[in-house]
C-alpha cells in the first residue's frame, strides 16, 4: 500500500509537471549512446508516440498462416466472438495488448525502476530494475509482475503474472495464464527507441511470436497537456449494440 | 480556414482511429453508408467515444432521432476539435455506417454543418479488425 501511495505521487508529480518537463539533449543522430542519464544508464524518459506498435488492432500482420499457433491456441483463436472482447466492456487492456493503443504514453526513469504513465485507460506500469525474482504467490492481474535489467544498451523486462482475462489484440488474439512477456527497449538515437516485444506461451504459440516497432517522440499539442484523460466507463453505450462476430475459418 | 486545411491534411494521413476499445466490424456495418440532415439536440463530450445525436424528420414530418458515434476525446482534441465544434440546434448533414443491430445509431464518417464545414472527418479506413 505504502508504495502504491509513492506511485500515485510520483504519478500526480509528473502530471503537475506537464510539458514543462525537460525534454532530452539530443546526441549526435547516428549514436546509440548520445542519450544517458547522469549515472550512465541509457535514456528512455520522455514523452512517445506508440503508434508504431498499432498495428491496425490485429497482430496478425503477416496474415493468420504466419501465427505460430499450437492446435490450441489456433483452436482459442477461431472460439472467440468479437463481441465478448473484455475491452469492450472496459475491462484493463492488460498487458501486452496496453503496448498496441493509438495513444501515447510516458517514461519516467529511475535508477531501480521504469514507470510507464498509458494515456489509454490512465493505466500505469512499474518495472523494477533492482529485483531478480518475480514476487511469490501473488494472484494473477492484467499487468502481472515486471522486472528488468540492462543488457548493455537495451533494457530487458520480463513480465509473467498475467492473467487470461483479456486478449492479445483487438483481433481476438488469446493467451494463457502461462504467458511469458519479454520487452527489449533499445535507444537508438535522439528521436528513436527500438522496441521489441515477446509474447512466450508455448501453450498456445509454437515458438515466440515476435513484433518490433521504433518508438519515435509524440509531439505536445498546444494548449493540451501531455496525457490526456481517457476514462473508458464514463460513457460506454458501445457494449449494448456488439453484435455476434466469430472469425471466418474460410479466410485463414 | 487555414487552420481547418492544416486539421484536414492531419487527419487524411493519419484519420481518426475508429475504435479503442473493440471490433470496429462487431458494431457496425461498412456495407451500410447512409446519409441524413437534421439538427443536433445533444452533444456527449465523453469517452470512450463522443457520441451526438441528431433530430431528424421524413417527408410525413415524423421526427426521428439517430445517435452518432465519433472518436474519442483524446484524439479529437489533438486534431483541434472541442466541445464547441458542434452545438445543440446546429443543422448538420451526417454520413456514417450504420449499427449491425438496426437500432437508429451510426459511426460517423463525415459531418457538414449548413455553412459547409466538416467536422470529425475520418478518411482512413481500417481493415475488418478496426480498432485497437
Amino acid at each position: 500500500m505504502k508504495s502504491l501511495i509513492g506511485l500515485v505521487l510520483i504519478a500526480a508529480g509528473v502530471f503537475a509537471q506537464g510539458a514543462k518537463a525537460p525534454a532530452p539533449k539530443p546526441g549526435p543522430a547516428k549514436s546509440p549512446n548520445a542519450l544517458r542519464l547522469p549515472d550512465g544508464q541509457p535514456n528512455l524518459t520522455g514523452y512517445w508516440s506508440l503508434s508504431a506498435l498499432r498495428y491496425g488492432g490485429n497482430l496478425a500482420t503477416e496474415g493468420e498462416a504466419k501465427v505460430p499457433y499450437t492446435e490450441a491456441g489456433r483452436k482459442a483463436f477461431l472460439e472467440h466472438d468479437a463481441k465478448n472482447d473484455p475491452t469492450g466492456f472496459c475491462q484493463p487492456p492488460g498487458w501486452p495488448r496496453m503496448a498496441h493503443s493509438p495513444f501515447p504514453m510516458k517514461i519516467v526513469q529511475e535508477k531501480n525502476a521504469v514507470i510507464i504513465l498509458y494515456e489509454y485507460m490512465r493505466i500505469w506500469r512499474q518495472i523494477d530494475l533492482n529485483r531478480k525474482e518475480h514476487y511469490p504467490d501473488v494472484e494473477d492481474t492484467f499487468f502481472g509482475d515486471s522486472i528488468g535489467h540492462w543488457e548493455g544498451e537495451t533494457l530487458v523486462i520480463e513480465t509473467t503474472g498475467l492473467n487470461d482475462r483479456h486478449w492479445l489484440d483487438t483481433a481476438g488474439h488469446q493467451h494463457t495464464a502461462n504467458m511469458k512477456v519479454i520487452e527489449r527497449m533499445t535507444r537508438t538515437g535522439p528521436e528513436t527507441v527500438d522496441y521489441e516485444i515477446q509474447v512466450h506461451d508455448p501453450e498456445y504459440y509454437a515458438t515466440p511470436w515476435i513484433h518490433k516497432g521504433t518508438l519515435k517522440p509524440q509531439k505536445s499539442t498546444p494548449g493540451l497537456p501531455e496525457l490526456l484523460e481517457y476514462f473508458c466507463t464514463d460513457n460506454n453505450i458501445d457494449i449494448q449494440h456488439l453484435t455476434s462476430l466469430k472469425p471466418d475459418p474460410e479466410k485463414k | 480556414m487555414k487552420k481547418l486545411v492544416t486539421i484536414l491534411a492531419l487527419f487524411a494521413f493519419v484519420g481518426i482511429p475508429l475504435l479503442a476499445h473493440h471490433s470496429f466490424a462487431a458494431q457496425y456495418d461498412r456495407n451500410q453508408k447512409f446519409s441524413v440532415k437534421g439538427t443536433v439536440t445533444k452533444v456527449d463530450w465523453r469517452n470512450p467515444h463522443v457520441y451526438f445525436y441528431v433530430d431528424v424528420k421524413d417527408d410525413s414530418g415524423n421526427v426521428t432521432n439517430w445517435a452518432f458515434e465519433t472518436g474519442n476525446l483524446s484524439t479529437l482534441m489533438r486534431g483541434g476539435w472541442r466541445k464547441s465544434t458542434l452545438k445543440v440546434g446546429e443543422e448538420v448533414t451526417v454520413e456514417a455506417f450504420r449499427a449491425r443491430d438496426g437500432t437508429n445509431l451510426g459511426n460517423s464518417r463525415t459531418v457538414t454543418k449548413a455553412d459547409g464545414t466538416r467536422i470529425f472527418e475520418v478518411v482512413q479506413s481500417n481493415n475488418q479488425y478496426a480498432g485497437q
